[in-house]
């Protein structure tokens, strides 16, 4: 469709028109943020490759190794940079699959939830009638549980029906199935207001009247309008999904056994602390704060940045 | 022999109306507000009919009936003779791109995450998926320049331009798709009244360029008598005065009409204390009892027994000029029969 | 009623008031929007302030009371009012001359009250933040106000919240407001601009004479000369941040000196036969930041000549008249050879 790619070009050239960069170097925070979140993201990336050790062999692990202190302590040994665990295994290989856990579940189950949402409530917004009451009743139904309570519930249950075996197999799927679902209301809620305001302006009756269909409406007209809300929410549920991951992994039911997780680090290095052997527990707890704080702190920004009255200085 | 373009008959609309003063027993009832109340116009090819009025009196929702945007409750409207006001979307389609519309407030009637570029090439595309990108771009860039923007501001967006120039944009983005009919609802008022000189001599400029008919609503007076052939005078939902420009303003007729002239601001003559009428438009609150007689009843400083009990209808007193007033035309005496429910 | 005031009359002066506005870019210099701005206005006169959208009006009115966005700054100049300078006080100074000595009357009437409060609390609270007065009292107050502005049936209407009122109505009941306290000014800010034809008319009948009956002084700020005409007294012509002519009213639009004046009043359609094009002034205003050393109306001046494209042109100041333009100034007048169109 020769509109549609037109359409796409526009975009790309409005993007570098955006002169993000020289935004960026404006505004510190975001910088600083961005930077840390590039190196997080990049490492996370790059865990199988980067990480001295791989968590999931059980071969390298040796129980003898188990519980060591940081390098930088008297007691520490150099081949593991931040200690080991109740099992020997390297934390920092661990910290960095875990981190890559976090991302891939957060991106996921955000991209999942974003795309419901956006749908469910475009249509909602735009068409109205039996189809926006259908889709409020919906949300409202959602919203009533808790999508913590919800996810525990769903995912017992389906590991008490599969089995261990199966269920080590789909369970990082069914976690970003059940994260993604849950919290779609949000988004076509948001949407939908924004919608309603959108509709009643005389672009859209333009377009109306210049003949253009309901669905290129929605996605060409109005959808763009309303972007913003929705990356704010979207950049935020990363961080709640992640926080959401990590809460059901230390509860024992998120990532099964061997897949690392950020939340389980924390879970299973919780009955260390007492003990005095505080690594275990703290740095995947550092991590997943440095993580979710860098997140939060660059889209705060990029929602500022991507705005068309920002464009630079020179006209 | 000049065909007539567009046809309005026998109009009516009504809206739902929000229940501000109900009490709860009485919440569940929709209340209605009559916008358009028995609509009569025809329009010519080749001329502008200027449709006066302030708020209130229904003309947006008009504009959106002959736009298509909504349906009417009853009458029709049409366009060289074929009905067009109950058509589905599909149906409509080859009237969309004769008819055109610009709106009042030039900022939101363009999509402000779009540049111009994009606003004048989008249509272009759309009608004609297979037309090159470039082909399209030059329409576009040919037609900025017709309605006088110079080509270095298609890359900008809509807040980064003055309003003038917006408006002219919109102009440009109806004509995109090469209509023959446009409807202008309020196109000055938002603009300064020295911009509004520039969209007055674009307007014309175009008429004659492109053979264009104009359907234009304003309330300001003085733009539409340099602007119009006919004009037509709304209140309430309803036509109370139309005739030639020359007639209106040489020879106003309805208590209304005069009373709008008087208000509208001279620089040279001071303003006229006569023909003024008395409190506000009406509120758009629905009444608790229909009201009968002329609508203009409560404002009128020469409102009567007879108007009070009858609707006024619109009565040619030349070809050229119809009145809707009890004063220009003897008050039909129905006796004591015809008593109203009050 | 000369231009210059003996200072017991005077109650505003405003003089060469500079104001600028930081840019968001670090490269960018900030520029004045406001270019030496100054002019006085007497107890219980009525001026008109005229000019385009971007000329500088609001932005005049927000720098007299002090309320100028947090970009927005005071560069240089004072604005003196009842005898002291107004941008020399503390908040708390302000907020006793805000609303009690000035009242501001807003363009859009459905946004210049609040609507989650009924007219009676709203002009309640205005009136009791400044007065010691007891409710009843205040009460009373408001309703004499309401009646004055003829608003029907004050008492019920008083009940209302504002959505429940016409455009109309929210515009006189603002005025109201303004008068609720007996300012010494008030500054209406495009008060009709989203008021139909019946209804400008009479609102700003109604803010002229109540202002005139009881002695406040106005300042009536519009893009439309035609409408200020018969209400004012004298007039300022603004354009590009600068006061270009200033003047009685009357005589000013009979005798306009400056060009942009004169085209202001030629663009108007009366001026015109219909069919007619109309006259359009060429160009449009230029932003602060293209304004160099010149007149900021050469490139849109018919008149223009050498002397316009090389300074800003000083102020002419007559009896009757003052004008920044070459064309008046006798230092910079043109040459025979110049004024050859």
């Amino acid at each position: 469709m020769n509109a549609a790619k037109y359409h796409g070009h526009h975009i790309w050239r409005r993007f570098r028109r955006q002169q993000l960069w020289l935004q960026l170097k404006a505004n510190k925070v975001a910088l600083i943020s961005s930077v840390i979140l590039l190196l997080l993201t990049v490492t996370a990336l790059l865990a199988p490759w980067l990480s001295p050790f791989d968590p999931s062999v059980l071969q390298q692990q040796n129980i003898m190794d188990a519980e060591l202190p940081p390098a930088w302590h008297e007691q520490g040994d150099s081949r593991f940079l931040l200690g080991t665990d109740g099992l020997g295994r390297d934390l920092l290989s661990s910290l960095l699959h875990g981190i890559r856990t976090s991302l891939w579940v957060g991106f996921w189950a955000v991209l999942l939830q974003l795309t419901l949402g956006t749908v469910l409530g475009l249509c909602a917004g735009y068409f109205g009638g039996w189809m926006d009451r259908l889709v409020m009743r919906l949300a409202d139904f959602q919203l009533t549980f808790s999508s913590l309570m919800l996810a525990i519930l769903v995912l017992a249950i389906t590991r008490a029906a599969m089995g261990a075996h199966d269920y080590h197999v789909w369970s990082p799927w069914l976690l970003i199935l059940v994260l993604g679902l849950a919290d779609w209301p949000q988004y076509a809620r948001t949407l939908r207001a924004s919608v309603l305001a959108e509709k009643h302006k005389d672009y859209v009756a333009a377009a109306q009247v210049l003949g253009y269909r309901s669905r290129h409406i929605m996605v060409m007209q109005i959808l763009p309008n309303t972007l913003s809300p929705l990356l704010v929410i979207a950049t935020l549920q990363v961080a709640h999904v992640i926080l959401a991951e990590a809460a059901l992994s230390f509860l024992g039911i998120g990532m099964p056994y061997g897949n690392p997780s950020l939340g389980g680090m924390m879970g299973s290095g919780f009955e260390y602390m007492l003990s005095g052997l505080w690594w275990i527990a703290l740095m995947p707890g550092i991590a997943l704060v440095l993580l979710l704080l860098s997140i939060n702190l660059v889209a705060d920004w990029l929602r500022d940045a991507l705005d068309p009255k920002n464009i630079g200085p020179q006209q | 022999m000049t065909q007539t373009l567009l046809s309005i008959n026998n109009l009516y609309k009504s809206h739902a109306a929000p229940n501000h003063n109900s009490a709860w027993w009485n919440l569940h009832k929709t209340s209605y507000i009559n916008a358009i109340n028995g609509l009569d116009i025809s329009i010519k090819r080749g001329e502008t009919l200027c449709v006066v009025g302030e708020s209130g009196c229904g003309k947006s929702t008009l504009a959106r009936l002959v736009m298509g945007l909504e349906k009417p409750d009853a009458g029709s409207i049409s366009y060289q003779g074929k009905i067009i006001s109950g058509l589905s979307d599909k149906a409509r389609m080859p009237y969309r791109r004769r008819m055109q519309m610009v709106f009042q407030d030039p900022y939101t009637a363009l999509n402000p995450r779009h540049t111009v570029l994009h606003a004048l090439v989008e249509p272009v595309l759309y009608h004609q998926p297979k037309l090159h990108r470039q082909h399209a771009i030059d329409q576009a860039m040919a037609q900025l320049l017709a309605v006088g923007i110079e080509p270095a501001l298609a890359q900008r967006f809509p807040h980064q331009l003055s309003g003038g120039q917006r408006q002219r944009i919109n102009i440009a983005r109806a004509l995109m798709v090469e209509p023959e009919f446009i409807v202008a609802d309020e196109p000055l008022s938002a603009l300064d009244v020295s911009i509004q000189a520039q969209i007055l001599n674009l307007l014309a400029q175009l008429q004659s360029q492109q053979q264009l008919t104009y359907l234009i609503f304003s309330h300001n007076l003085a733009a539409v008598e340099h602007m119009a052939d006919r004009v037509a005078v709304m209140y309430d939902g309803q036509v109370c005065e139309i005739a030639s420009r020359e007639q209106l303003f040489s020879q106003p007729q309805h208590p209304y009409t005069k009373a709008l002239l008087a208000a509208s601001p001279q620089i040279y003559t001071p303003p006229n204390k006569h023909h003024r009428l008395v409190g506000d438009v009406p509120n758009r609150i629905p009444l608790r009892h229909v009201q009968h007689g002329c609508s203009l009843q409560d404002r009128c400083p020469q409102a009567f027994e007879t108007c009070r009990h009858q609707t006024p209808q619109l009565t040619p007193l030349t070809t050229q000029h119809a009145v809707a007033c009890h004063h220009t035309q003897p008050p039909v005496s129905q006796g004591n029969s015809h008593d109203p429910e009050h | 009623m000369s231009l210059h005031l003996k200072p017991s009359t005077r109650l505003l002066s405003v003089r060469d008031l500079h104001v600028n506005f930081t840019s968001r870019w670090p490269q960018e210099p900030n520029i004045d929007v406001l270019r030496g701005v100054s002019f006085q206005l007497e107890r219980g006169e009525r001026l008109a302030l005229v000019g385009e959208s971007g000329a500088g009006k609001s932005l005049l009115a927000t720098s007299i009371i002090q309320l100028l966005d947090s970009s927005a700054r005071i560069r240089q100049g004072s604005v003196h009012f009842e005898g002291q300078d107004l941008t020399q006080l503390s908040s708390k100074q302000l907020r006793q001359v805000r609303g009690h000595r000035i009242g501001m009357v807003f363009q859009d009437p459905m946004t210049n009250l609040n609507p989650n409060l009924t007219l009676e609390q709203q002009l309640l609270q205005c009136i009791l933040s400044h007065r010691n007065i007891s409710r009843a009292e205040a009460r009373l107050v408001a309703l004499h106000k309401l009646r004055q502005v003829h608003i029907p049936a004050p008492e019920t209407r008083m009940r209302q919240y504002p959505h429940q009122l016409s455009a109309g109505q929210l515009q006189r009941a603002t005025i109201a407001m303004a008068l609720a306290l007996e300012p010494a000014l008030i500054i209406a800010d495009e008060p009709t601009s989203a008021l139909d034809v019946t209804m400008q008319a009479e609102i700003i009948s109604l803010l002229t004479h109540l202002c005139h009956n009881n002695g406040v002084a106005l300042l009536l700020i519009s893009h439309d000369l035609s409408l200020v005409a018969h209400a004012s007294d004298r007039c300022l012509i603004m354009y590009a941040g600068q006061i270009v002519e200033q003047g009685h009213t009357k005589s000013l639009i009979n005798d306009a000196q400056h060009p942009y004046t004169q085209s202001l009043i030629r663009a108007l359609p009366q001026m015109s036969e219909p069919g007619q094009s109309l006259y359009q002034i060429p160009g449009q205003m230029p932003f602060a930041q293209e304004l160099g050393n010149q007149c900021a109306f050469a490139n849109r001046c018919e008149h223009a000549y050498a002397a316009c494209w090389n300074q800003p042109p000083a102020r002419t100041v007559t009896l009757e008249r003052e004008v920044s333009c070459h064309l008046v100034n006798p230092a910079t007048a043109p040459t025979p050879a110049e004024s050859e169109p």
